[in-house]
């Protein structure tokens, strides 16, 4: 800390011919001003400052959050007609094929069930994006200059 | 590791790690850099309000300026609206105090007195400059002054400190 004080105020002096001249007392001040020896617990001051941070950090967080989950279900959400079309008209062929070789409530119950798996793996999908996007991001450590 | 710019990039994400590490990296320039300028009243206070401010405005923070700028420029603004606010009981120190006062307490003149002495606006710029190890280009940003107004405040500060140590020139002058 003195010495760069010293450093600082040597850099003054020489610059300014006023304080040369008038030999400011540069040491005098420089012992003086380097002799703050104020003791400041610095962690405990970090450590309110973060508790009281918190708040608004968990407000960014959260609203991060709701913007990339709404980013992502628009996203996801337009092939939905697409995919429910291609379905659709699946189970509709299925039913006339299986139909043909079976007896028709047994077409019916099969195409059914296979209709109703269906609609589970797509709510399931869908259902797994604000989980997947909740899920903490760990970024990977820079390495090593040397390695 | 990361650079502050970085870290403070991801605030605007809500990470609280890059807060941590902010936190840890400037808390002893930051907190020393307040009791100085206050003359240690309300420090935890503005300490926690500068960094409140870093985390509510991190999307306004330009990644393309230094950290430490930004960070010292909040702490300033909020140093000199504490200055503005009423004291709460009469100040030991005046701004200007009389003459006899000064003849008084030469004997027990310290740092904190001395600084304590200097107007605001001289204050902030030694400071800066020399507590905090900036250069005159850093400190003319942080206070949006021209370089040769930091060069000008810094002298009268010098100046105005040489009275104060040197009794016989004062009564003098």
């Amino acid at each position: 800390m003195t010495s760069r004080l010293d450093n600082a105020f040597d850099e003054h002096a020489r610059e300014c011919g006023e304080c040369r001249e008038t030999a400011a007392p540069v040491a005098a001040l420089s012992a003086l001003l380097g002799s703050d020896t104020a003791q400041i617990d610095a962690e405990r001051l970090s450590r309110l400052a973060f508790a009281r941070v918190a708040p608004a950090l968990q407000e960014r967080a959260g609203a991060l959050f709701w913007r990339r989950l709404t980013r992502v279900l628009i996203a996801a959400l337009v092939p939905l007609p697409l995919v429910i079309g291609v379905d659709v008209w699946m189970l509709g062929w299925l039913y006339e094929a299986v139909a043909a070789w079976l007896p028709v409530s047994v077409a019916a119950y099969l195409v059914a069930c296979y209709g109703a798996s269906l609609l589970l793996l797509i709510s399931g999908t869908y259902a797994a994006i604000p989980l997947l996007l909740a899920r903490p991001v760990i970024e990977p450590e820079p390495e090593p200059a040397g390695a | 590791m990361q650079t502050d710019e970085a870290l403070a990039a991801r605030l605007v994400d809500g990470d609280d790690l890059a807060l941590r590490e902010l936190l840890r990296r400037y808390e002893q320039r930051l907190a020393r850099f307040l009791h100085r300028q206050t003359g240690g009243r309300d420090v935890e206070d503005l300490y926690q309000e500068t960094w409140l401010r870093v985390v509510r405005h991190a999307d306004r923070y330009d990644a393309t300026r230094r950290f430490s700028t930004w960070l010292f420029q909040i702490a300033v603004n909020l140093c000199r609206d504490w200055q503005r606010r009423p004291p709460p009981e009469p100040r030991a120190l005046e701004d200007e105090p009389a003459a006899a006062e000064l003849e008084r307490s030469d004997a027990a003149l310290d740092a904190a007195q001395l600084l304590a002495r200097l107007p605001d606006a001289q204050r902030e710029v030694v400071v800066l400059r020399y507590y905090q190890d900036l250069s005159e280009d850093e400190v003319a940003e942080i206070l949006d002054i021209p370089k040769g107004t930091v060069k000008s405040r810094m002298h009268q500060a010098i100046a105005r400190l040489a009275q104060l140590v040197q009794p016989e020139k004062r009564v003098a002058s």
